[in-house]
């Protein structure tokens, strides 16, 4: 990890010494500047247990914690993590002016889709009871709080209405959603279909996307 | 290397005289992954407890990597092979 812009960091292959966004896979400077990454995944927000539940064949990997990493933690990555959240000066003193639209650290899921991204901030998902179904670009989306990791998930999805039932999401289209599955109504089952997406503060999000759409209900 | 202002696909204007980095020092510490444990096994033996705040990679249902998410905003990439195949995982 070799720089910063905007106040996300920024990966630096040492091959070819070029910089890549991680968010979209693009190399953003250096050789091979407009290439992209085959395969970009995002990562997904569990507690332990809930982990072993939903992937049982799931390994962990935990790094040795040297001294400036257990005094980090305990003094600014805590802090970081937090829902309020914390920049560091040196993150925030590689940021041009930001979007304003919304409060710089707050939380919600960026979603993108070709010709549309949209950030939904997760004060607006859960003034809407976890779940609402939007459209982005081509595509109607189910974006929900995930009552398990409690953090947003957003879904391709053919329904126009849902409610909650426990943990369980129902659609009008008669499908369940359950542990970002999709049960359909003859009992047979699919992994959720997921848009490129990502948990993350609107600054980020906004630096990445600029002119981005902000959901509104 | 072009030093020119780029645009992203996104519509981000990347400018390089803004590119922030602590001149050839790496500024986070990689985590390279050289063993990884079971999150069964991890659980029973109590090393982490079981609400501790995990990042999972899914590659397919047989090749997920849990990572602490404290631990990866202190690294923020972990890398390393599975199966003979090359992985990195940012946050």
């Amino acid at each position: 990890m070799a720089g910063l812009y905007n106040g996300l960091a920024v990966m630096e292959d040492v091959q070819t010494r070029s910089y890549w966004d991680h968010v979209t896979g693009e190399c953003i400077h250096g050789p091979l500047r407009g290439q992209q990454l085959p395969r970009v995944t995002h990562l997904r927000y569990f507690p332990a247990r809930a982990v072993e539940q939903r992937y049982p064949n799931a390994r962990l990997a935990l790094s040795r914690p040297g001294l400036r990493q257990r005094v980090l933690q305990r003094v600014v990555l805590r802090r970081m993590l937090s829902d309020e959240g914390h920049l560091p000066f040196m993150f925030s003193a590689s940021m041009a002016q930001g979007d304003t639209r919304r409060p710089a650290m707050e939380l919600g899921l960026g979603v993108w889709w070709p010709g549309a991204s949209r950030f939904y901030p997760m004060e607006r998902l859960r003034a809407q009871g976890g779940a609402v179904i939007d459209t982005l670009g081509d595509r109607r989306v189910l974006v929900f709080v995930d009552p398990v990791s409690h953090s947003p998930v957003a879904g391709h999805t053919q329904a126009h209405d849902c409610r909650w039932q426990g943990e369980d999401l129902l659609l009008d289209t008669k499908e369940i959603i359950r542990d970002l599955h999709q049960l359909q109504p003859d009992g047979s089952t699919h992994p959720l279909e997921l848009l490129p997406q990502l948990f993350t503060r609107w600054y980020g999000f906004a630096a990445t996307f600029p002119g981005c759409e902000l959901y509104e209900p | 290397m072009a030093d020119e202002p780029y645009v992203t696909k996104t519509g981000m204007v990347v400018d390089p005289s803004r590119l922030k980095r602590n001149g050839e020092t790496l500024m986070f510490t990689p985590f390279t992954v050289e063993l990884t444990e079971p999150i069964g096994s991890v659980l029973e033996h109590r090393t982490i407890p079981p609400d501790t705040d995990l990042l999972v990679a899914v590659r397919d249902d047989d090749r997920v990597i849990a990572l602490s998410r404290q631990q990866m905003a202190y690294h923020h990439v972990a890398q390393g092979q599975l199966d003979g195949e090359p992985w990195v995982v940012f946050f």
